[in-house]
C-alpha cells in the first residue's frame, strides 16, 4: 500500500527541483516517488534528509538557504538529496550502496519525470497531444513548473 | 527427404517484404506458408511499450525480445534461440585508441565476439553498427518511417558518374511499384515538396501523382533550421530543408489513428500511427490463404537435381532460454522466397548444401555489406526550436542527395532530428545528470556547476530547447571485402552458426570523402548560426570525436589532413545478395529471382547493388511488388 508522503517531503522537493508542490503532488499521484525512493535507496537516508530539512525550517531559514545547506559539499545529506533530484527529474534511482544499479522502477516514474516539463516537452513515447501540435511552440515555461 | 508440396509458395520472414509478398500472392489465390523465426503475440504492443519506457537505454532493440541482460552468461547469444544484433552489444567495442592497442589480437576479438551475435574477423576495423529484429512484423517495428524514393541517378551511378555500379532497373520502371508501396504503407507527404527538389534530384514522380495522405507538418525546430540555412551552398548546391514523406498517418486511415507525436518512432510507435508490417501481415492472413508459423527457424534449403529448391528445412522451437525443445520439419512449395533480411537470408543460403552454400556462382553472396554510415553533427541554436516534440524526424536536407560531386565523393542526405541530442548524447538525461552532479559529460557544463531549484530547470531548458542534431546518411561504397560468412566456432541457442563479418570503411576513399563533406557541411551550418549567445564560452558546434568504449571510430588522412570520426548505424543493411545484369556478377536478377535457382526469390535490401541516398524500406516494398508479378507469372509455369 502506498503511504501518503508528509507535506514536508513535497516542500523540500520543491526547493530542490524548482517545481511547485502542486506539480509534485500530481506526479506522486501517478507514480510513488516517496515510497519507492525510500525502498530502493535504502537505509534511513531519506529520513535523515527529511530531518535535516525540517530542522532548518524550524530554525527559520529561507528556502534558498535550506537548499544550499542540504547540497553543500560538507552536508551529510547532499548525496541523498541529489539522488532524490535525479529520481524526480528522470525517474531513475539506484540503491545507495550500488550507484551503478540505476533503474527506472516503473513506466509511470518515467512518464512523470520532471525533466520533460523543464524542457517544455512530453516524455518521449508518452504524448497526450494531438496531431500537428509540434508545428507551434509549447506553452510558456512557467506553466510547466 | 522433403514432404509433398502443400503450398504454392513458402516465404521465410514475416517482415515488410514477406508480408507484402504474401498479401499479393494470396490476393491472386495462391496458398502461402510464412515461416517466421521469432515470436508473435497479438497483445505485444503494450508490453513492448512498457519495456521501452522502463529501459535505461532507449535503443532501437530495447522494446523487443530477446532482451539485453548485460553480461549475464545465461543470455549470451549462444543461449538464445533467435538472437540478433543489438546496439548494446557494440558497447563493448573499445574507443579508437584502445582499439589500436588490440592490433588485430585474436584473443581480443574472441572476447568481443562471445557477447556479440555478429562476430568479427580479426581484420575488421569497425563493428557493423546496424541492427534488425526477428519477430513477426520484422524491423518495421523500429523503423523511423522515412519513405523517400530513390533518385534516378541512384540507379545509374556507373553510367552517370563512373562510380559504384548500375542497378538493372531504372527509376521510371519502378514508378508504379513505388506508388503501390506508398499506398500500402500509407505515406503522408506533399508531392509538390518533392517536385521542388527536381533541380537537384531529377524527376521522381510521373505526371499527376499524389501521395495517399496530406503531409505531416514540419516542427518548430525544422522550420527554424530551414530559415537558418537559406542561402547556404555546399558543393555549389543549395542547402534546402524539405518535409519528409513519412510512413505514418496524418489522418485516420486503415483503422489506425493520426500521429500524435510521441517522438519514439524508433523504437516504437505506441499507437501504431506509424506503419509496421503487422498491418500487412494481418491483411494477408485475412484472405485465409496465408498460414504463419512463428518460432520456426529455417536451417537450410534442399536443392533438386535441376537446381530447383525442393524443401525448406526448419526448426520449430518452444521453451525458454537455456531450455529449448526444437523439432526438425520441412516445408515445400513450388516457389520459395527468402525475406529474412540482409544477414539472415545470407545465413540460410550459406547453411544449405551441407554448409557449402548455394546461389553463389557469382561469388557475391554475403559480399558488399553496406549501411548508411551516420555522421552526427550536433549543437545549439540561438533560438528555441523546442525539440522532443513531434515525429522523431519530419524533415531533411535532401538537395545534396545528388550532384556532379558524386564523381569524386559519396552523397548523403541529412535527417534532421526532432529529439534534441538524444541520439548523439543521450539527452535530456545526460545534461540532467551533469547539472545535478556537477559533471560535464554533455560538454554543456564546463564550469561543473551543481544546480538546484528553478536554476536547474532553467538551465536544462536553455540547453535542451535549443538542441539541433543532424544525421548525415553517408552513402557507403559496396566493397567485396565487407562480407558475411558463417562462424566456424560460435553458434546460437539452436546450434546454428552465427554470422561472421569482415568489415572496414577506410579502404574506400569515395566513402571517406563523403564523411569529410558531412563534417564540413556541419561546420558551415553552425557558422551560419553564429556565436553562442546562451553559453558564451562554448562553440555552437558540439560535434566532437569521442574516444570511449561504445563509440566506434575510424581514423584516416585525406588531402593531408588527419580525421578521427565516430560513426553510427542507420539500420539500413544492404547489398549482400545484390541484383545485377548477369549471373556472373550478381545473385539475383531485376525481379529478385535467383539466377541459379529459378524457383527461389530473395527479397529485401540485400538485393540493393548500392545503398543510394534514400532510406531503404520504401524501395524494399516497391521491389517486392515488382517481384510478386514475376512470382505469379512463374507459378503459372512451374
Amino acid at each position: 500500500m502506498t503511504i501518503e508522503p508528509p507535506s514536508d517531503f513535497f516542500d523540500m522537493s520543491s526547493i530542490l527541483t524548482g517545481f511547485t508542490v502542486r506539480t509534485l503532488r500530481l506526479a506522486q499521484q501517478d507514480a510513488d516517488f516517496y515510497g519507492v525512493f525510500d525502498d530502493v535507496y535504502g537505509g534511513a537516508w531519506l529520513k535523515d534528509l527529511m530531518g535535516f530539512y525540517v530542522a532548518r525550517v524550524q530554525a527559520g531559514s529561507a528556502p534558498e538557504d535550506i537548499g544550499k545547506a542540504i547540497l553543500a559539499d560538507a552536508s551529510p545529506v547532499a548525496e541523498t538529496a541529489r539522488a532524490l533530484m535525479v529520481f524526480w527529474y528522470l525517474g531513475q534511482i539506484a540503491p545507495h550502496d550500488d550507484s551503478r544499479d540505476l533503474r527506472i522502477p516503473s513506466a509511470n516514474h518515467y512518464a512523470q519525470a520532471l525533466v520533460w516539463r523543464a524542457i517544455q516537452a512530453h516524455p518521449t513515447g508518452v504524448s497526450t497531444l494531438r496531431f500537428g501540435y509540434w508545428a507551434i511552440p509549447p506553452a510558456p515555461f512557467d506553466d510547466y513548473l | 527427404m522433403a514432404a509433398s508440396p502443400q503450398y504454392d509458395v513458402v516465404i521465410v520472414g514475416a517482415g515488410i517484404a514477406g508480408a507484402i509478398m504474401a498479401k499479393e500472392l494470396a490476393g491472386k489465390g495462391a496458398r502461402v506458408l510464412i515461416l517466421e523465426s521469432g515470436p508473435r503475440d497479438r497483445e505485444d504492443r503494450k508490453s513492448f511499450h512498457d519495456s521501452y519506457l522502463t529501459a535505461m537505454a532507449k535503443l532501437p532493440n530495447s522494446p523487443y525480445p530477446p532482451y539485453w541482460h548485460g553480461n549475464d552468461p545465461k543470455h549470451e547469444p549462444n543461449k538464445e534461440a533467435v538472437p540478433r544484433p543489438m546496439t548494446a552489444m557494440t558497447f563493448a567495442w573499445p574507443g579508437l585508441e584502445e582499439f589500436k592497442k588490440w592490433n588485430g589480437s585474436q584473443a581480443k576479438f574472441d572476447a568481443f565476439n562471445k557477447q556479440s551475435y555478429l562476430t568479427y574477423t580479426a581484420t575488421t576495423e569497425l563493428p557493423f553498427l546496424s541492427t534488425y529484429e526477428r519477430l513477426a512484423g520484422g524491423t518495421t517495428w523500429h523503423w523511423l518511417g522515412t519513405a523517400l524514393r530513390f533518385t534516378e541517378s541512384d540507379f545509374r551511378m556507373r553510367s552517370k558518374y563512373g562510380q559504384l555500379v548500375d542497378w538493372p532497373i531504372t527509376l521510371p520502371e519502378l514508378y508504379d511499384d513505388y506508388a503501390s508501396a506508398e499506398e500500402m504503407i500509407g505515406v503522408s507527404a506533399d508531392v509538390g515538396d518533392q517536385r521542388a527538389l527536381e533541380p537537384y534530384l531529377g524527376a521522381q514522380f510521373p505526371e499527376g501523382y499524389e501521395y495517399p495522405m496530406k503531409r505531416i507538418p514540419m516542427s518548430v525546430s525544422d522550420n527554424l533550421l530551414g530559415d537558418t540555412i537559406k542561402g547556404l551552398q555546399f558543393d555549389r548546391q543549395d542547402l534546402e530543408m524539405t518535409c519528409t514523406p513519412q510512413g505514418r498517418n496524418s489522418e485516420y486511415r486503415d483503422g489506425r489513428p493520426a500521429c500524435q507525436g510521441n517522438s519514439s518512432c524508433i523504437p516504437i510507435c505506441p499507437i501504431q500511427a506509424k506503419y509496421d508490417a503487422t498491418v500487412t501481415l494481418r491483411d494477408a492472413e485475412s484472405t485465409n490463404l496465408v498460414t504463419t508459423l512463428t518460432k520456426a527457424v529455417v536451417t537450410d534449403l534442399e536443392v533438386g537435381p535441376n537446381g530447383l529448391i525442393t524443401g525448406v528445412n526448419f526448426l520449430q522451437y518452444s521453451g525458454d532460454v537455456g531450455n529449448y525443445q526444437a523439432q526438425r520439419k520441412t516445408a515445400s512449395g513450388k516457389i520459395v522466397i527468402l525475406a529474412a533480411h540482409a544477414v539472415e537470408t545470407v545465413k540460410i543460403l550459406l547453411m544449405s548444401n551441407g554448409r557449402r552454400g548455394i546461389a553463389n556462382a557469382s561469388g557475391q553472396l554475403g559480399c558488399n555489406l553496406m549501411d548508411h554510415l551516420c555522421y552526427l553533427g550536433y549543437g545549439l541554436s540561438n533560438q528555441q526550436g523546442f525539440p522532443y516534440r513531434g515525429p522523431r524526424s519530419g524533415s531533411g536536407i535532401e538537395s545534396l542527395r545528388d550532384g556532379p560531386f558524386r564523381k569524386r565523393r559519396s552523397a548523403w542526405r541529412v535527417d534532421v532530428g526532432n529529439v534534441g541530442w538524444q541520439w548523439a548524447d543521450d539527452d535530456p538525461t545526460r545534461s540532467t545528470h551533469d547539472f545535478i552532479s556537477g559533471e560535464n559529460k554533455s560538454c554543456l557544463n564546463p564550469g561543473q556547476e551543481k544546480l538546484f531549484g528553478k536554476a536547474l530547470a532553467e538551465r536544462l531548458n536553455m540547453a535542451n530547447t535549443r538542441m539541433l542534431r543532424l544525421c548525415y546518411l553517408v552513402e557507403q561504397e559496396p566493397q567485396q571485402s565487407n562480407r558475411i560468412t558463417l562462424s566456424k566456432n560460435l553458434f546460437d541457442g539452436l546450434r546454428l552458426p552465427r554470422p561472421e563479418i569482415n568489415y572496414s570503411v577506410t579502404g574506400s576513399e569515395y566513402t571517406l570523402r563523403g564523411i569529410v563533406a558531412a563534417q564540413q557541411a556541419t561546420d558551415l551550418i553552425f557558422d551560419k548560426i553564429g556565436a553562442n549567445r546562451h553559453f558564451p564560452d562554448h562553440r555552437q558546434n558540439y560535434s566532437h570525436f569521442i574516444n570511449d568504449s561504445g563509440y566506434p571510430g575510424i581514423e584516416f588522412t585525406m588531402d593531408g589532413k588527419n580525421y578521427k570520426v565516430n560513426l553510427y548505424g542507420a539500420g539500413h543493411i544492404a547489398g549482400t545478395y545484390r541484383m545485377g545484369f548477369t549471373g556472373h556478377d550478381s545473385v539475383v536478377d531485376s525481379n529478385s529471382r535467383c539466377w541459379e535457382h529459378k524457383n527461389l526469390y530473395l527479397l529485401g535490401s540485400g538485393t540493393f547493388p548500392t545503398i543510394t541516398t534514400g532510406n531503404p524500406t520504401l524501395t524494399i516494398a516497391a521491389l517486392t511488388f515488382r517481384a510478386s508479378r514475376s512470382v505469379l507469372n512463374d507459378l503459372q509455369h512451374l
